[in-house]
């Protein structure tokens, strides 16, 4: 199995996997949904909250707010040294103090380290004058399978696209039309492929050609993941985190045997 | 521990006294959130 980066910047990766077979692209795909680790707010201690909202839907949003992880500075809140109490290498204390009229987004939220902060941009709740609301979160690790918060990104995956055109071909231009994503091309009176990996294996084209001259199948072996991350973790580690995921559940698997 | 409607005092009701503001005589009261600090879940 090869794996080959095509886009990798921050939170969005295209990754093309290579000589693996359909069930182990899924597996992937589910370990990144449910298995790879992220930091998420799982605690609200609500000081003070005059706003127009319940604390427990204050409480819900700031659980669904990423927040920048970085795996190496924590463990999870059951296997702490601390023993669950709450120390610095289990939970991040974020505090939040703030007083209308304004609104509270989630990078109002102060945190301890200025690397480990929430994503910035997305609004908690609107304070209208003389509102206040003063709360500590606690932010621990979790996975995607406890909670959908811990979630770290979206991803899906397709085959490699495989289209050919053969010599029934008259360069009508059917298929070039009928292209949803414009790949196809005329050039020297043949259809060519101009951007293969863009293709969604819809089959308009094949469905458009009149002389059934252009042919579009799915190579099984190689696979073009997209991911985009929620900002919590950059697209790449969270692919690598779930490969190494796998490989945990893999050993465990050959130690119990 | 209530607020009143116009005069934003805080007045301290005992049981079975009527419902109105002793400093404006306002009939309306609020009730003021209790000062207990609560933990949630978010989930």
């Amino acid at each position: 199995m090869e794996v080959r980066i095509f886009e990798g910047e921050g939170n969005r990766a295209k990754i093309l996997l290579e000589n693996a077979n359909p069930s182990y692209a899924n597996a992937l795909r589910r370990a990144i949904l449910s298995e790879v680790p992220t930091l998420a707010i799982e605690d609200v201690i609500i000081y003070e909250n005059s706003s127009s909202l319940y604390d427990e839907i204050l409480a819900h949003r700031l659980g669904l707010v990423p927040i920048r992880t970085d795996l190496k500075r924590f463990n999870f809140r059951d296997s702490c040294v601390c023993g669950g109490a709450g120390c610095p290498s289990c939970t991040l204390t974020l505090t939040l103090e703030e007083e209308g009229p304004k609104v509270v987004y989630s990078h109002d939220l102060k945190s301890p380290d200025p690397e480990l902060t929430p994503v910035e941009g997305i609004p908690i709740v609107k304070l209208g004058k003389g509102q206040r609301l003063r709360l500590e979160a606690e932010a621990v690790l979790g996975k995607g399978k406890e909670h959908a918060k811990w979630q770290p990104a979206v991803v899906g995956y397709k085959y490699y696209p495989v289209i050919e055109v053969n010599d029934k071909c008259t360069a009508c231009g059917e298929c070039v039309a009928a292209c949803p994503r414009d790949i196809l091309a005329i050039e020297e009176n043949k259809v060519v492929v101009k951007d293969i990996e863009a293709c969604t294996l819809c089959r308009a084209c094949a469905q458009a050609c009149e002389e059934e001259a252009i042919n579009v199948k799915g190579d099984p072996t190689r696979f073009i993941f997209t991911i985009e991350s929620n900002g919590s973790l950059p697209a790449v580690e969270i692919f690598r985190e779930a490969c190494r995921e796998i490989s945990k559940k893999a050993e465990k698997m050959v130690s119990l045997l | 521990m209530y607020r009143c409607g116009s005069c934003q005092r805080e007045v301290e009701l005992a049981k079975d006294e009527p419902v109105r503001c002793p400093f404006c005589g306002y009939k309306i009261l609020f009730k003021v959130r209790s000062s207990v600090v609560k933990r949630v879940k978010a989930r």
